[in-house]
């Protein structure tokens, strides 16, 4: 969108330009339309005129659209047979012999891969419940002091964001104590 | 002089009965020792025939208030561990195949991209507890005969691994009578619920244990992951208290976002947990999470936060972190 458009677009809305051709080209134009329809947003909320509807319209709007392009029943992925695993082959060895190389390069990254698939392993032995469905269960069990939100939505955001990262935190700590009772087994 | 004779004869009685008792104490006694001793036995060659002989079995094995799952386990005995291959294949969902050999364990996976590790168990099959050497446990644990009984087809003895300071859970393990595999093993609480159990439903007698080491050998192992030990270690706090028998196993740091966390392993052979120091603060001040046997304890101390992970009772991963001292600037190191 040109400058000198949305110069004229705000001329209009001061009803400094009668311009015929200008506001012809507005009604056919749907980006200088929506930016119509923010600058009478900025211009009501720099006024504290602003209508709580002239906001929600648009957001609403954007709503029903990422609905409807949400795919609601995704298709479950065909579970692979013990066959299908992808077993390294000898004429790969050499490939694997440099990804060894490099595994030990990026050490920090990859330990972090092992831990999670030990845990994967180790979750359906004891009991499914584990991680599956670990963050509701973590936050449903209300052990201890649970500090209820106080005040506006980004505090509330804040102790969401917490939890989350004390909930990462002990999976995190899970795996490991996992790994390294397999890696000090005697 | 008839007064005389009844007073002797009365002290006689009473040295008599005196020597009944005695003799009857010192027979309980040994008959008690006689019976730990044979607990003991048991055990040490359940230890044994579970790591030296060849077998295959079905077992499976279920959490308290979870479904039980399946599993088929192969082993190649031999007298020493770097020979001894084992093959645990997951008999329900998702084909999961853990192999041990060469003192690897190879975890074949139909979800995930496929590893190997340095370990020298499949920690999936049989509990900590079998791998011990039970003489050098006597001192921790109660070793108790509990009478014979049947299950998998055969004759078991049960005995009971008690901890003496009742601060662990305990197991009760059935062992074969001939060739003294466990073919149950129950973890149970204070209360005398089961935790978690595992069930042997049978012995494959026609185990083909050629034809496994022609499969172990001809296999495709995947890359064996090292994972290097740190030097730089947060040394700043220790345990005023350990339950009886724990020591020290490993002590590294875990990196979560770029800062670290201090963490130390302890086990004393049966049971274990890890001590988790990092300085970021969790919002609940206490938590605590039962997953089966696993109790996760997470809480505030100063401005730290310690989360406490391991196989024992609550009470006993409370008292562990009510009891970790932060070690001054001068004494550290």
């Amino acid at each position: 969108m040109q400058i000198e458009q949305k110069q004229q677009l705000s001329l209009l809305m001061d009803g400094e330009s009668m311009d015929d051709h200008f506001i012809d080209m507005v009604s056919h134009d749907e980006s200088l339309q929506s930016c119509w329809h923010r600058y009478h947003v900025v211009r009501d909320a720099m006024r504290g005129e602003l209508h709580a509807s002239s906001l929600t319209l648009d957001i609403s709007n954007q709503v029903a659209m990422a609905i409807a392009g949400e795919d609601l029943y995704p298709q479950l992925i065909e579970q692979p047979s013990q066959e299908e695993i992808a077993i390294p082959k000898a004429e790969n060895l050499f490939w694997l012999r440099i990804k060894d190389i490099i595994a030990k390069v990026s050490q920090v990254g990859l330990a972090a891969c092992v831990t999670l698939a030990i845990i994967a392993g180790v979750q359906y032995h004891q009991g499914q419940s584990d991680d599956v469905s670990g963050v509701p269960t973590l936050n449903t069990l209300p052990m201890g002091v649970n500090v209820a939100p106080v005040g506006g939505i980004q505090q509330h955001n804040d102790q969401q964001l917490l939890e989350k990262r004390q909930y990462d935190k002990i999976r995190l700590l899970v795996q490991d104590y996992e790994l390294q009772k397999r890696l000090n087994a005697r | 002089m008839n007064f005389l004779f009844s007073l002797i004869n009365y002290k006689s009685k009473q040295s008599n009965n005196f020597i009944i008792t005695l003799f009857f104490i010192l027979f309980s006694t040994s008959a008690i020792a006689a019976e730990t001793n044979e607990a003991l036995n048991l055990l040490n060659k359940m230890g044994k025939a579970v790591q030296t002989s060849d077998y295959q079995i079905h077992f499976l094995s279920q959490d308290r208030e979870q479904f039980a799952t399946t599993f088929e386990y192969n082993h190649l005995g031999a007298a020493k561990k770097d020979n001894i291959n084992a093959q645990l294949l997951y008999l329900e969902g998702p084909a999961k195949e853990i192999i041990l050999h060469n003192n690897t364990t190879s975890y074949f996976q139909p979800d995930s991209p496929s590893f190997s590790i340095a370990s020298s168990r499949i920690t999936e099959a049989f509990p900590d507890v079998v791998y011990n050497d039970f003489n050098s446990l006597a001192s921790i644990y109660d070793f108790i005969l509990l009478g014979k009984t049947r299950t998998a087809n055969r004759g078991v003895q049960l005995v009971k691994v008690i901890a003496k300071d009742k601060d662990r859970y305990s197991y009760v393990i059935w062992i074969d009578d001939e060739n003294f595999l466990p073919l149950r093993i129950d973890l149970i609480d204070d209360d005398n619920n089961i935790v978690n159990q595992l069930k042997v439903l049978d012995i494959d007698a026609s185990f083909d244990a050629q034809k496994f080491k022609n499969y172990i050998d001809n296999r495709t192992y995947p890359i064996l992951l090292s994972i290097e030990k740190q030097n730089n270690l947060l040394d700043a706090w220790r345990l005023a208290w350990l339950p009886k028998g724990f020591k020290e196993i490993a002590a590294y740091n875990v990196n979560f976002y770029s800062s670290d966390i201090a963490t130390k392993l302890f086990s004393d052979g049966v049971f274990s947990f890890t001590v988790n120091v990092s300085l970021e603060q969790a919002s609940q001040s206490n938590q605590l999470i039962q997953q089966g046997g696993r109790t996760i304890f997470s809480t505030n101390l100063g401005n730290k936060n310690i989360i406490i992970i391991g196989n024992l009772p609550e009470a006993t991963i409370e008292r562990i972190a009510q009891n970790i001292v932060e070690k001054s600037p001068e004494t550290s190191r």
